[in-house]
């Protein structure tokens, strides 16, 4: 256990340990931990100046449980932030868990490929798919994107390409 | 264009969480390097997927099989249900907790107390009332 360090976030309920193995993400309640073993990182403390700033969008949230559910069912108010607060920590989660994939290869960033890997590691292998699906149409975006702006950089005195353009935009 | 749609749902380059914010819970993570737009992308859409993931399955543990259009409400309760017995979710257990009443956290406090760690002593302001000491 000694290798554990342990950060703590300007909110006094949430803190992540994160030993170099296996992150793991826990709360540490006020009052929980004395605080002279605590380390606040100043990176940290300058990328999040409010705790509200990890929180994912309420609107959003709400719509896409919606989505989720059969017509007509409810969620109350607390599941509601239960299911935002829980969001927040996956990413962070599976985060950490790929740059330390990642680093175990000797990578410095984090690669597409090792949140794939590490979502099934994780045990949600049931992602994967679509999320691979996603990846393929968003790299097609990003590539027809690129060509298109190029076309346009060649074509810029021509009409018929920025048109061409415009009909291909508005078929996705 | 892509007309593939698996388990109903088509695979689309649209996300309905802004990225800045994905990017800023990212970066939260200690030593994360770069974050590459494709990264953004993909944490963005698994985040999202996770919240349905999430919302449904507590659902459908909770009122299983009722097929005719219900009004039902998804509570705190089903969540912290499903936390507490998915294997893959057991990183949320600190995170969605079981709810419990005032006098047994008082009562699993004194059992940690005198458990033996005096760690926390100084720790009372979170509590409150510190009579046994």
């Amino acid at each position: 256990m000694g290798q554990k360090e342990i950060f703590i976030l300007p909110c006094p309920t949430l803190a992540f340990t994160i030993t170099s193995k296996t992150p793991t993400i826990c709360v540490i309640y006020a009052g929980s931990v004395s605080g002279n073993n605590l380390r606040f990182p100043d990176k940290l403390r300058n990328m999040v100046e409010r705790i509200e700033d990890l929180n994912l969008p309420n609107a959003v949230i709400a719509r896409l449980i919606k989505e989720s559910l059969p017509d007509g069912a409810n969620v109350s108010k607390e599941a509601r932030a239960a299911i935002a607060r829980a969001a927040s920590v996956f990413a962070i989660f599976v985060t950490s868990s790929s740059t330390a994939l990642a680093h175990k290869q000797n990578h410095k960033t984090i690669t597409a490929k090792d949140i794939l890997q590490t979502l099934s590691e994780l045990d949600f292998e049931s992602f994967v798919p679509s999320l691979t699906q996603d990846l393929e149409v968003y790299r097609k975006m990003v590539k027809d994107k690129k060509e298109s702006k190029a076309n346009k950089k060649d074509a810029s005195t021509s009409e018929k390409a920025s048109s061409s353009v415009a009909t291909e935009e508005a078929a996705e | 264009m892509a007309e593939q749609g698996k388990q109903g749902r088509t695979p689309s380059s649209d996300t309905f969480l802004p990225l800045s914010r994905v990017r800023t819970i990212m970066k939260s993570s200690m030593d994360t390097g770069l974050i590459t737009n494709e990264v953004l992308f993909l944490m963005t859409k698994c985040t999202e997927m996770f919240v349905q993931h999430l919302a449904s399955e507590a659902y459908k543990d909770s009122f299983p099989a009722s097929k005719q259009p219900s009004s039902d409400t998804l509570k705190y309760d089903h969540l912290s249900q499903l936390v507490n017995k998915s294997k893959n979710l057991e990183f949320l257990l600190q995170i969605v907790p079981e709810k419990i009443r005032v006098h047994e956290f008082q009562e699993m406090l004194r059992l940690n107390r005198s458990g033996g760690s005096d760690e926390d002593d100084d720790s009372g302001s979170g509590s409150g009332s510190e009579s046994d000491e």
